[in-house]
């Protein structure tokens, strides 16, 4: 998939991310950084197509200010966590009951993926991250902007709703 | 839901973290890897045609949400909920997220768009006029964190497929924390020295009047109302009875204009229950309430009519702002004409009039009303420094208005202007959103404010800066003594000879805040006698020399 506008900017305004210091010039660790963003996108969006479109949209914002950044993957991580919940707002992700990806998976992965949309967003992006992200609790309060006991609150939740399907 | 044990979920905690791995493990592989990335144009184009840029982006993603939502809803058990108890129950956890979109997405359908729009337009041009950061998301409020515990709540099912929910136990606390706050730029600025975070908890159960929120059924699911709980609130407050089911027949108009002139002219001939009609379908709250009062407005309206009263609306012209199916509609031009008892701002006591009815106009254009005739009366006995006097009458602007012109033009007999009507449609007719109006009406002020702009130069200023804006303080201080303004004041001041002349383009923040402390000169000693007369304005470019930069002003002291 191309990005949308990479037709219309000038050549004047593009800059060659993976020479990036962030990847340390490095092909390879571009791309597992970028798998592992799609990773999270698509457990918390459940659409492969709009898992790639989350990470692309994330990468063109932020990709001219990699080399800015203390922590890129840290802060990639919490911009397409962010973009999946805006996205979710805005209902430009709906459950697909046609999705492509469900003949390669089993069933109890359609119904876990399924039980993760039909959660409150927070619920969603708090279960993700913690399991699996495997982030602390306080990091996750400060992604989600609450505190370290809502955090808890959500997780709790969020697992007690997915517990049958898990099992 | 059940609770766990300790072993149990750890269990769960170590299914869930290989679930995951395994479901994670299906997300596409291919990685866009270009050798540069695009970068997004940061330029954003000004004056009209970006605000109407935003203006359509924001109205395309509020029409592409609100039908998303709509088919959401309508389309499958997903939206609302089971029992009114559980809407409210979804409404609150959307609450204790700090998350506002979440709380709209599970209101009423009819009423989901008044809302979006007024969310959506109100953060967008906070951010562009720097109130909010563009880091602020409605969906999730950095800065207030808020919690809902132990909810106890009561249903009392009503005529009509409305049910008040009632919280009987429980509490809200919610705390504040400026430093995490989003503000804008401007707001920042202002706020720098004196935010400070707050704390408070409310517990249900205590009071005589629990908090309420309205639930009505639609296709057998359950939806939180904004309008009918707006209308409860007042029904408790007025003491009236609980209405019956509501039975009207709304009447939409071929496009958006007869809407909105339908409801004026409604309006105008004093038939209450016709401009109700004009209500969109399921928009009901107020038709419900209405049934409260109507027979005793219609009577007062009735008597007002036999003493002289009369009123009618013509040579209404709309500024159009949206797209699609909801808009607001602004009154640029119009002319009420009409008639009032005789004696009408002179003698209000008179029970019966003594005279021939007395005819007035207001006439509004470029942003001005002219009243003549009775309404002007009292006007022209008295004038304020806000008003022009012209022939047989007087002109207000609303660069003049204090507070929002919205606000303002609700006491027609000042003279503003006419509120904006939201319409919107349903099944190829228009019809007035009363939950739109209303909203819309309050959005208006933000957007109205200019890119660039000063904020105290704006309708919105007396809301941010104490009280004051530009056009206030001018009236306070013009023509007064500079020894008797308070020397934290003046920096904000230009004064000739000793007199206070006028207000520095650029008042430093902390002599408006003096300023703002100030008393209303002459409110003390002799009453409006002393008030300065007919403000005489201050070209720029004959701003004295003597105007007291910050930079030199005096030590500051507490007025």
């Amino acid at each position: 998939m191309n990005l949308a506008m990479s037709d219309a900017v000038p050549e004047s305004t593009r800059i060659p991310i993976v020479e990036s210091k962030a990847w340390q010039g490095s092909e390879v660790v571009y791309a597992a950084a970028y798998r592992d963003l799609l990773r999270v996108a698509f457990v918390l969006t459940g659409s492969g197509p709009a898992a790639e479109d989350v990470v692309q949209d994330v990468f063109a914002k932020i990709g001219p200010r990699i080399d800015t950044l203390a922590e890129p993957a840290a802060y990639l991580r919490v911009a397409v966590v962010n973009r999946c919940r805006s996205l979710h707002r805005r209902a430009l992700v709906a459950p697909q009951p046609d999705n492509p990806t469900d003949a390669l998976m089993d069933v109890e992965l359609i119904e876990l993926r399924d039980a993760l949309i039909a959660l409150p967003i927070r619920q969603r992006s708090a279960i993700v991250l913690r399991y699996l992200c495997d982030l602390p609790e306080q990091e996750i309060a400060a992604i989600l902007k609450c505190r370290g006991a809502t955090v808890r609150t959500l997780v709790r939740r969020g697992l007690a709703e997915l517990r049958e399907v898990i099992r | 839901m059940k609770s766990m044990s300790d072993q149990e979920l750890a269990q769960s905690e170590t299914l869930l973290r290989q679930r995951l791995a395994q479901l994670a493990a299906h997300a596409p592989t291919a990685v866009h890897m270009p050798d540069e990335v695009a970068v997004v144009a940061t330029h954003r184009p000004s004056g009209r045609g970006r605000r109407a840029g935003v203006i359509a982006a924001v109205t395309a993603l509020i029409g592409a949400g609100g039908f998303t939502t709509y088919s959401f809803l309508g389309a499958s058990n997903d939206g609302g909920a089971a029992t009114p108890q559980e809407a409210v129950m979804t409404f609150a956890s959307a609450l204790e997220h700090e998350d506002v979109l979440g709380m709209i997405e599970v209101t009423l359908p009819e009423e989901v768009v008044a809302l979006r729009t007024a969310v959506d337009s109100a953060s967008s041009d906070a951010k562009r006029i720097g109130l909010l950061d563009d880091a602020f998301d409605a969906g999730g409020v950095q800065g207030i964190d808020v919690s809902v515990d132990d909810l106890v709540l009561d249903t009392n099912f009503l005529e009509g497929g409305v049910a008040a929910v009632t919280a009987t136990g429980g509490t809200v606390s919610a705390s504040f924390d400026p430093k995490s706050f989003p503000y804008g730029t401007k707001l920042r600025e202002l706020l720098a020295a004196g935010a400070e975070g707050t704390t408070m908890a409310t517990v249900f159960g205590n009071t005589d009047s629990p908090p309420v929120l309205m639930t009505v059924e639609r296709d057998g699911r359950w939806y939180v109302s904004v309008e009918y709980t707006i209308a409860e609130y007042i029904r408790r407050a007025a003491g009236w009875e609980l209405p019956g089911p509501v039975t009207r027949t709304p009447v939409g108009f071929d496009s958006p204009d007869a809407a909105a002139n339908g409801l004026y002219e409604r309006l105008a001939t004093m038939d209450v229950q016709s401009a109700i009609d004009t209500f969109a379908p399921g928009e009901d709250a107020l038709a419900w309430l209405a049934q409260s009062w109507i027979a005793d407005a219609q009577s007062a309206i009735d008597r007002a009519r036999a003493n002289g009263w009369s009123v009618a609306v013509s040579g209404l012209t709309y500024e159009t702002i949206g797209s699609g199916d909801a808009l607001t509609l602004r009154p640029l031009t119009f002319k009420v004409e009409g008639t009032t008892p005789v004696g009408f701002n002179q003698d209000s006591s008179a029970a019966e009039p003594t005279g021939d009815p007395q005819p007035f106009t207001v006439e509004y254009a470029d942003g001005c009303s002219t009243v003549t005739g009775s309404l002007a009366q009292s006007m022209l006995a008295d004038p304020t420094p806000s008003v022009t006097l012209v022939d047989g009458g007087y002109q207000v602007c609303s660069s003049d208005n204090e507070m929002l012109g919205t606000l303002g033009l609700l006491v027609l007999g000042n003279g503003t202007q006419l509120p904006a009507v939201a319409v919107v449609q349903s099944g190829g007719k228009w019809y007035v959103s009363p939950l739109g109006t209303l909203l819309g009406n309050v959005t208006l002020g933000l957007h109205d404010v200019g890119d660039g702009s000063s904020l105290f130069d704006s309708p919105i200023a007396p809301y941010i800066y104490g009280g004051v804006s530009r056009t206030i303080l001018e009236r306070m201080v013009i023509d007064q003594q500079a020894g008797a303004v308070s020397e934290g004041c003046l920096p904000a001041l230009t004064v000739e000879n000793g007199i206070v002349t006028g207000v520095v383009a650029d008042p430093p923040i902390a002599a408006i805040r003096f300023c703002a402390g100030m008393p209303y000169y002459g409110s003390e000693s002799s009453g409006s006698a002393e008030l300065p007369t007919v403000a005489e304005a201050v070209p720029e470019s004959t701003v004295p020399a003597s105007t007291v930069p910050a930079s030199t002003a005096p030590a500051t002291t507490a007025p």
